[in-house]
């Protein structure tokens, strides 16, 4: 995702949680000019679309095989909520609804940089890396599998990954489980899950 | 009648190795992981996870402070010692004083693991992965410790053992265990054997003679702090400086990357000791900062090189070994056989440096990371089959005496005796009308009474009225075969006696151990119970993945048949309870399970009906 895409896809959650949903369907849509087939924009184009209050369903590329039950939103005066923490937890809401756990979860890390005692904000944090975790798990198969590399050492170096992704392909050797891997990565099991989920669909490893 | 299977472990600083005598010959159990090696490690991951051995090493420098190694180190040492407030310097982890004998323990998340826990983590270890090969049962032990070991590091090494659940037939010193294995199937009657052990964190030297079914211990010395680890960190070294002059950035602040450093200078020295080149490949290693891009290492290291790199390390252990000769006035020239322990005595350089010191090439045929293991397989084999060939007597590792006039020591059991044994000797009193004699136990090699470890004083007194010289007190040392001392005072005209029984001390109290013995048993029981739950709790995923992905498509046309509200409400009812098992991570019942198994089947048999299947 290019940081214009970014940007946009930022501002228009933002008019989109504001109220002004035509300006955010305008923010998406330029986005869809510049890349047609991003998914993001074309779910979040969707729902700004509908009419407010109409059920949602999920769908999403990262969504997975069961509905996430919505966290319940803890009373808060409104008062004391800083407008814009109100303006990302709507986002974080909406995102989930979507199924776009992943989005969800960026909005949430925001608001609990700025407020690390938010309960509702811990809550959805909670529930949608329980969700991505479960996501990526499903792809993996079992958690006692054991991956083996099965790129050559030459492949390896044209990959799209980081120093973790190089980290765990480094501690893969066909000996260790998923479990394992879980306990050595240095990572939590999600962001381990969603490596592991990424070089599993990569073709890079395989489960044994 | 069969004999139960016995086991031979060396409990190293870095890797310990588990061996047995199977059909009459010592071997080495492989871990269930295939590995020959454990790395004597025990980790706690942050979700509380307890990892031992290979899995332990790798996250080491990832978790660093709830990595525990080279435990080895710190058994039975009292937290004031000088030893253990040195090492609170550098390791990683926390030192905290425990117990009511205030010896060294780790803390990890407030509570404090005793140091023998944490060995009897990796001798568990050690123990099951025996009874995996054997397949039996495995109670019986033989645990190797260094010459230098005191009476509490020999005795907190059996309490460890008894925490993984062994009986602990014998203690016996590693360069015994080695000259037993290299002597196996030869007659060294009267050879003297040098054993050159550098090992991953510690090097030692000693020789030894066979006299009468010991293996005398002639001369020891060594290096604590210098082993495989230090050659390993020059690789490190290198790697980093080049990995800077390079791309311009330091990697040292990023764990992930120096665990694979670490990883892979490992792995190309134990390459370089059979290749004149290494390739050192780590893609991905570290993430720019400032440009996000990834950046690899690639490098070869030549032998030349490392040796290069590492010369000034080698001839420390020479200079060791010379001066340990000299000490005990034997000439290089007249050591028979120089048996080679630790990995790191594969290296060229290092045997290299041992033909030039011995003149000699040293013993071939025997692995040296395996040695040692080999060696206590074959005693533990002997003691449990009385094999009176390979039976090793029991021996005092340091001299046993009491504190005399002037601060001095006065021997009564020289180091090296074989046990049962008694001695006694005769002490006058050192002023006129001495009032009472104090009788200071003390175990140790130093001439001074206060470079001893004390044991135990007892007092003999009120004392008859009499010049000094006069009053004669006889003092006896018993040792019985489990080690236990006895020590008593007599004063030889009246027959008045004081007397004292020195029981070893680990550290850990017996209600401390008998704690830790039926916390560990639980936590074992534990731990099996759910790797018997574990196929099951699988399934459940897998049926519980299907199902809630099957049902949402056909829950329609459930609800149109006869009984459609029925079955989608069971159905419903099945996959939310699921569920529930699912997240709370708890077993789910068979009626669950059954209800589960038959919701996906009718989704499966709705599916293919709708495709036309048959």
């Amino acid at each position: 995702m290019t940081e214009r895409i970014r940007e946009l896809l930022e501002e228009g959650l933002r008019h989109h949680v504001l109220g002004d949903d035509e300006m955010a369907a305008e923010c998406f849509s330029k986005i869809l000019a510049e890349d047609p087939t991003n998914e993001k924009a074309i779910r979040l184009l969707g729902m700004v679309r509908r009419p407010r209050g109409a059920t949602t369903e999920s769908q999403g590329a990262v969504a997975p095989t069961r509905a996430a039950a919505m966290p319940q939103r803890a009373p808060r005066k409104e008062a004391e909520e800083d407008p814009e923490i109100a303006a990302w937890m709507k986002t974080v809401e909406e995102l989930f609804s979507l199924g776009d756990f992943s989005g969800s979860l960026a909005y949430v890390e925001k608001v609990l940089a700025k407020d690390p005692h938010h309960p509702q904000a811990q809550d959805y944090l909670a529930r949608n890396r329980r969700t991505l975790t479960q996501f990526y798990e499903s792809k993996l198969g079992s958690v006692y599998a054991r991956p083996r590399v099965v790129v050559g050492p030459e492949e390896i170096l044209w990959l799209n990954i980081d120093h973790r992704g190089g980290f765990l392909l480094s501690q893969i050797d066909g000996s260790l489980t998923v479990d394992d891997l879980y306990a050595l990565s240095g990572m939590g099991r999600m962001e381990t899950a969603k490596i592991l989920a990424e070089l599993l669909e990569a073709g890079v490893i395989e489960m044994t | 009648m069969a004999h139960e299977p016995t086991i031979g472990i060396d409990l190293g600083t870095t890797n310990s190795v588990v061996a047995a005598v199977i059909d009459g010959h010592p071997v080495v159990i492989p871990s269930r992981t295939g590995q020959r090696l454990t790395p004597s490690v025990l980790a706690f991951t942050p979700q509380g996870k307890r990892l031992v051995g290979a899995i332990a090493k790798r996250q080491a420098i990832i978790n660093p402070s709830r990595t525990i190694f080279g435990a080895k180190r710190l058994i039975g040492r009292h937290f004031d010692s000088e030893f253990v407030q040195q090492a609170r310097k550098y390791l990683p982890y926390e030192l905290v004083r425990g117990g009511i004998n205030e010896d060294v323990r780790v803390a990890i998340d407030g509570e404090s693991l005793s140091i023998p826990e944490i060995s009897g983590a990796v001798l568990r270890e050690l123990r099951q992965d025996a009874e995996a090969y054997l397949g039996v049962p495995v109670r019986k032990a033989v645990i190797t410790v260094p010459a230098y070991f005191s009476d509490s590091q020999r005795q907190a090494t059996r309490d460890a053992g008894i925490i993984a659940g062994l009986e602990v037939l014998r203690v016996i010193n590693e360069p015994t265990a080695a000259a037993l294995a290299y002597g196996a199937g030869r007659r060294l009657r009267g050879d003297r054997v040098a054993v050159f052990d550098l090992g991953g964190g510690t090097f030692d030297i000693s020789v030894l003679e066979m006299m009468e079914g010991v293996y005398e211990v002639t001369a020891t010395s060594g290096d604590t702090s210098l082993g495989g680890d230090d050659f390993d960190l020059r690789i490190v070294d290198w790697l980093v400086d080049s990995f800077i002059q390079e791309h311009g950035v330091d990697p040292r602040g990023e764990k992930m990357a120096m665990q694979r450093l670490r990883d892979a200078a490992e792995k190309a020295k134990c390459e370089l000791s059979s290749v004149q080149e290494a390739r050192i490949d780590l893609p991905f290693l570290f993430t720019d900062p400032s440009t996000g891009a990834p950046l690899h290492l690639q490098r070869s290291l030549g032998r030349e090189q490392l040796e290069r790199m590492t010369c000034d390390l080698v001839e420390k252990a020479g200079e060791i070994v010379t001066r340990a000769l000299a000490d005990a006035e034997i000439d290089p020239e007249e050591i028979d056989e120089v048996v080679l322990v630790g990995g790191q005595t594969r290296m060229p350089m290092v045997r290299d440096l041992v033909r030039r010191i011995f003149g000699k090439e040293p013993s071939k045929g025997i692995h040296p990371d395996e040695a040692v293991a080999l060696g206590a397989a074959l005693h533990a084999h002997a003691l449990v089959h009385r094999s009176r060939d390979l039976l090793l007597l029991d021996v005092t590792p340091h001299d046993l005496g009491v504190e005399i006039a002037g601060g001095l020591r006065s021997i009564l059991v020289p180091r090296n005796t074989t046990v049962p044994t008694s001695a006694s000797h005769l002490f006058t009193t050192v002023r006129d009308n001495q009032q009472s004699a104090r009788i200071l136990v003390l175990q140790g090699d130093g001439r001074k009474a206060e470079d001893n470890e004390v044991l135990g004083e007892l007092v003999l007194g009120p004392l008859r009225q009499a010049r000094r010289g006069e009053v004669e007190i006889e003092v006896r040392f018993d040792i019985s075969a489990d080690g236990i001392i006895s020590v008593s005072a007599q004063d030889t005209k009246t027959g008045q006696e004081q007397s004292l029984q020195i029981r070893s001390f680990g550290g850990l109290t017996s209600e401390e151990l008998q704690e830790i013995v039926a916390r560990e048993e639980a936590q074992q029981a534990t731990g099996a119970k759910e790797a018997k739950a574990r196929p099951r709790r699988e399934q459940v995923r897998a049926l519980l993945e299907k199902g809630e992905q099957l049902f949402p498509r056909v829950r329609d046309q459930i609800l149109q048949s006869t009984f459609g509200t029925a079955a989608v409400a069971k159905a419903e009812a099945c996959l939310r309870a699921a569920r529930e098992y699912e997240d709370a991570e708890a077993e789910c019942p068979e009626a669950v399970l059954a209800g589960l198994r038959q919701t996906v089947e009718l989704c499966e048999s709705i599916l293919m009906q709708r495709e036309g299947r048959p």
